[in-house]
């Protein structure tokens, strides 16, 4: 156990506060303060990484011994998974505070104190290893993220706000709903409301047909993940969220936020769940290759980049989710390197139109065109960024989907074939966004006058496109360190 | 010897407030007489109550254990009030006079063991309540005050006519330790206890006053409502109700409870979807409580137990104060719009004052349910005693009503945070020191009883 | 039996018309009325102590008070000004079922003579016994209630100085 966790938990919390105390017209120092806040979280977080001593099993972190929280005591624990997932949220905070560095707002204060609240909401999430910590910290992530889209974002950002909060909360509070029931039954058994994933198989709870308990309970679950990831038929409040959102907003939200339905399902549902999982696999397994195909066709035809990019998020986190119920090893493991790939390649996206943005203040793709020759360092990048999220092989975008279909082919041809069709369509709509923007001729006049990148801006689009290349090259590094946990999320019996 | 302490205590507290009545109007140190008066007579029935573990007058009253707590609690409140009143004006001196005659009244509700006590009692606490809307000198108070008594004296006699029945179906007034002779006498007194009990706490069918009540009224009529009123006629009633359902027959017991679910949902149901579409702040607080009234009043179908009602307690005592605090905020940001009540009073109070606005989200996510905080804590503890106790299908579609809730907390929160052109001129609203202590000690106890209520509230 | 019937039937009556008169004597009227065929009822039942506080109290304080009251106030303003809706209709009709039926429970049931309950002549002796030894606790709270009350009346009708600007505006209306 850690006798600093603590401390080191709560540190993204403490500096969120102390911006409140922050001068309020030093732009600069606030900035800075920001700056080391975030060096300060991604320093400690790969410290605690590779403080693992087995990236296969759950270790403990940090257990209240004294229930605090009517029968529950909050436990931290880390295992390889969780453990990749906390790297890539403070990687991201890093990336978010360096690439929005020339952000101009009065409320900066503000803007500071709420992503560091949301990183560390979401720390908290991934660190809990009882449902409840989960689920604290699930909804308390709600707040920071309304909040930032609704002072800081766009036009529309009362709708886009609103819309997000109540659906991903209306999702929650179902499963409030059966995770309550499941505590009544544990209380029977154990005399604890806890509910940490012993407790719950402990619970043995029946499947027989739609109405049993574990298949009610398994569809609550499901309907809140698929409400934060977002799968097809509850995916609407994404396209607005991310269009809305401020860019640190868009990049958090896509970055680390929908992994965590992912997440949710990975360690809370399939394990728990098996015979409702194998017997509703083949449902989401088609909601995934639906979502695949329409988050493409859907983004092919829109002309503001933002949401062309929000729909390609829909696409890929479609292929996601058809990797993890697909319940095959190899497909398994291209999911989850998916999600990191993912989360290297979508944030990229977003700063490349957040620098548009702020040089021309429009998101209409026809508003651009033949930028590569004003602004050369940014074609490069932002083709790299562009090439892993469309999986061109040697990015790791490529590796993900790959074994994803791969996988699933042995389970469910028809899904697998459908995927496939992804491979085609990613490149039509990025390459269309990417040929719109930077190649083809000069027209508008404004665009002859765009400034390139300087060194801060292109600093993190170059570390994201070295990361795509090289993880796309040696993949290794990345699921090395997630193998062993595996087998945790494989349903038995297959 | 205890019973004497007790009385002697209730006969301090009588003449040192009627000493008070009479010093209002000496010219010129009356009111602070007055005050004085009060609030030596309050504290030393609050230090009473730590004199013994029980206190009883006669047969037909008697104080012990959980409802000693709620005392302490409650008159810890009353003293509380009587501080925030104030004594520069005579008119809140009168107030705080009249609001220690409805303590007295809750004292002995909450002690009652009979109903003739009981219904003295009911009708102490209620006739202030009337009271006090009247002499809010808000727009609409004396017609909110004149429907709450119409209603109000409706029900008190249909109220006498199940202490009828109740004489007819047990050969007492009893409400302890009756034997019950005439099962469908008794199954008609629990429904009118039952119709008392939703028109007293707000529940759905028999809501209509909470709304104009509650817009009328002024700020510290609104928290001695909450305080005295909601806290220790809920406790009482649903305690009664608990035990006096445990007597009847279980086929009538089957129907009865079976009312009280459909009244419960109803009521969080219907207050949280007329709180979605009110235009004023007062009454989104009203209806939230019909909300809240309706998660509470599934608790009369449990058994009755020690753990209940300690957690029922705490509930209604952490609602309460929470949604005080929130008024109280409310009143300072319409402080410099001239008391108006619209949605228009919030409209960019992030800038204005940002410690307030920081207290108000904190206090209405506590309300909404959001996880570390003490109203999540709360729900959490009365919801998962429902499915525990197999109300299972009442308790979810609860839960699916307060994601309606949702919504019109949140817009609380957007809109305190919307910028318009107009807002920005309006300058900054100053606090009083007294007035943040207030909002800093209810947003400790929101934190730190969410994040560990155990620790707090002393329970498993 | 049959005057049970009679004096009920009365009694409604009378209190039908309180609610539904055009005129507001008539209604004061026909509450006294209500009140006097109360206390016939309390007669007819044995308990002459209550029959005798009805009519001297209710009948003979207060709703005297209330045709005083009228005749102080001008009322011509509110005469004739009935609201006849048809929701009054359906509500009062819905009541009067909801009361027939739990009515029909007492008289289905076989009432059992309750031991406690003991009619004899000095209703007044057993009345007074009862409120002064076992049940002295309501009896006191009682007199809170009143005190209370008038308190309540008292921070009702506001202080001398709102009494004397409302003066003061009439005045000046009146002048006008």
């Amino acid at each position: 156990m850690d006798q600093l966790f603590l401390i080191k938990f709560l540190i993204p919390l403490f500096w969120a506060i102390s911006f409140m105390f922050a001068p309020k017209n030093n732009e600069r120092m606030i900035k800075v303060l920001a700056l080391i806040g975030a060096v300060v979280t991604f320093a400690y977080s790969i410290k605690m990484f590779t403080d693992l001593p087995d990236p296969g099993v759950l270790s403990t972190l940090l257990k209240f011994e004294m229930p605090l929280f009517f029968n529950i005591s909050y436990t931290f624990a880390m295992d390889g998974l969780s453990g990749l997932l906390l790297l890539l949220n403070a990687f991201l905070l890093l990336v978010v505070v360096v690439a929005t560095w020339d952000i101009k707002t009065e409320k900066l204060r503000l803007y500071y104190f709420l992503i560091f609240l949301l990183t560390w909401a979401v720390n908290g999430s991934l660190l809990s290893t009882s449902l409840y910590g989960f689920y604290i910290f699930w909804e308390v992530m709600l707040i920071p993220l309304f909040i930032l889209v609704g002072v800081f974002g766009g036009e529309n950002r009362r709708y886009a706000s609103f819309k997000f909060f109540m659906m991903t909360a209306a999702g929650s509070i179902l499963m409030l709903a059966s995770m309550c029931y499941m505590s009544a039954l544990a209380y029977k058994i154990n005399g604890s409301y806890d509910l940490t994933f012993e407790v719950i198989q402990s619970l043995n709870l029946k499947y027989d047909g739609f109405y049993s308990p574990q298949s009610l309970i398994f569809w609550t679950f499901t309907i809140a993940f698929f409400l934060k990831v977002p799968v097809f038929p509850f995916h609407s409040w994404l396209p607005d969220a991310h269009v809305e959102a401020p860019t640190a907003g868009s990049i958090i939200l896509a970055g680390i936020l929908l992994k965590l339905g992912i997440y949710g399902f990975l360690r809370f549902v399939i394990p728990v769940f098996p015979e409702a999982v194998e017997a509703n696999r083949d449902i989401v397994l088609y909601l995934g290759a639906i979502g695949v195909i329409y988050g493409a066709l859907t983004a092919w035809v829109q002309t503001d980049i933002k949401k062309l990019v929000a729909f390609s998020s829909i696409s890929h986190m479609g292929y996601i989710i058809m990797g993890i119920f697909s319940q095959n090893e190899f497909a398994v493991k291209g999911a989850i390197f998916q999600m990191i790939a993912h989360g290297i390649s979508t944030p990229g996206l977003f700063i490349g139109v957040h620098y548009l943005y702020t040089r021309r203040h429009t998101k209409k793709l026809d508003q651009y065109g033949g930028i590569a020759a004003v602004m050369p360092r940014f074609a490069i990048l932002f083709f790299i960024i562009t090439a892993g999220s469309m999986a061109v092989p040697m990015t790791c975008g490529f590796v993900g989907e790959f074994m994803i279909i791969m996988g699933t082919y042995e389970v469910n041809k028809v899904v697998a074939i459908l995927a496939a069709s992804g491979i085609i369509l990613s490149p039509i709509y990025l390459l269309k966004m990417y040929h719109l923007t930077a190649l083809g001729e000069l027209v508008h006049e404004e665009n002859k006058k765009l400034k390139d990148l300087s060194l801060l801006e292109a600093a993190p689009l170059l570390v994201l496109s070295i990361l795509t290349i090289v993880l796309g090259l040696y993949p290794k590094w990345v699921m090395g360190l997630y193998d062993g946990t595996i087998n945790f999320f494989i349903t038995k019996g297959l | 010897m205890e019973n004497l302490t007790f009385v002697q205590n209730v006969l301090i507290f009588l003449a040192l407030n009627a000493v008070s009545l009479l010093c209002l109007n000496v010219n010129k140190i009356g009111k602070y007489c007055s005050f004085t008066f009060t609030l030596i007579a309050a504290i030393t029935f609050f230090a009473m109550l730590f004199g013994s573990n029980s206190f009883a007058i006669s047969d037909l009253f008697m104080l012990e254990g959980n409802k000693i707590l709620l005392l302490k609690i409650v008159s810890v409140l009353n003293i509380f009030m009587i501080l925030i009143n104030g004594y520069y004006s005579l008119e809140k001196v009168k107030n705080s006079v009249l609001v220690s005659y409805m303590f007295l009244g809750g004292v002995f509700l909450l002690g009652a063991n009979d109903l003739m006590t009981f219904y003295v009692a009911m009708e102490t606490v209620a006739l202030v309540g009337y009271a006090l809307v009247a002499t809010s000198g808000l727009e609409n108070s004396r017609e909110a005050s004149v429907k709450y008594l119409i209603q109000g004296s409706v029900i008190s006699v249909i109220f006498l006519l199940g202490v009828a029945f109740y004489l007819g179906a047990t050969g007492s007034l009893t409400l302890v330790g009756a034997t019950v002779v005439n099962q469908e006498f008794y199954a008609v007194a629990l429904g009118i206890f039952i119709l008392t009990t939703c028109f007293k706490l707000g529940a759905f069918p028999f809501h209509a006053w909470i709304a104009d009540v509650y817009s009328n009224v002024t700020l510290g009529n609104l928290a001695t409502n909450f305080f005295i009123s909601k806290i220790i006629i809920g406790f009482k009633f649903i305690t009664m109700m608990q035990i006096l359902l445990l007597e009847c027959d279980p086929h009538f017991q089957d129907i009865l409870i079976r009312i009280i679910q459909v009244v419960a949902v109803m009521s969080a149901f219907y207050g949280n979807i007329m709180a979605l579409v009110q235009g004023q702040f007062k009454r989104i607080i009203a209806y939230s409580s019909v909300a809240h009234t309706g998660y509470m009043l599934m608790m009369i179908c449990l058994n009755p137990d020690e753990a209940y009602e300690t957690q029922l307690i705490s509930y209604l005592v952490i609602y309460s104060l929470t949604a005080t605090g929130v008024i109280l905020i409310l009143n300072q940001f319409a402080e410099l719009n001239k008391n108006q009540d619209s949605r228009e009073i919030l409209k960019g109070g992030f800038y204005r004052n940002k410690g307030l606005s920081i207290m108000l989200i904190v206090f209405v996510l506590s309300l909404a349910g959001i996880p570390l905080t003490s109203g999540f804590a709360m729900k959490y503890m009365l919801f998962t005693n429902f499915f525990r106790e197999g109300f299972t299908i009442e308790a979810t579609s609860i839960l699916i009503s307060s994601i309606i809730g949702l919504a019109y907390y949140i817009k609380f929160v957007s809109d305190l945070f919307a910028e318009e052109a107009e807002a920005k001129s309006l300058p900054t609203i100053k606090t009083r020191f007294s007035e943040t202590l207030v909002h800093v000690i209810i947003l400790v106890s929101i934190f730190t009883v969410g994040i560990a209520p155990s620790l707090f509230l002393g329970m498993k | 039996m049959a005057y049970d019937i009679l004096l009920t039937i009365m009694t409604m009556v009378f209190a039908l018309m309180v609610v539904f008169s055009k005129k507001t004597v008539v209604a004061a009227f026909s509450l006294l009325m209500t009140l006097l065929s109360i206390a016939m009822i309390y007669f007819q039942l044995g308990t002459v102590f209550l029959a005798a506080i009805q009519v001297l109290v209710n009948a003979g304080a207060i709703a005297i008070l209330f045709v005083f009251v009228m005749m102080l106030i001008n009322l011509e303003q509110f005469q004739n000004n009935r609201e006849r809706s048809k929701s009054k209709l359906i509500i009062s009709i819905l009541t009067t079922l909801i009361i027939l039926g739990v009515f029909s429970l007492i008289i289905n049931n076989n009432i059992e003579v309750l031991s406690a309950v003991n009619i004899s002549d000095n209703s007044m002796k057993t009345l007074f016994d009862k409120l002064f030894t076992e049940y002295y606790l309501p009896f006191e709270m009682a007199t809170v209630l009143l005190l209370a009350a008038l308190v309540a009346c008292i921070v009702i009708t506001g202080s001398e100085k709102g009494i004397k600007q409302e003066q003061e505006k009439l005045q000046e209306n009146l002048n006008e």
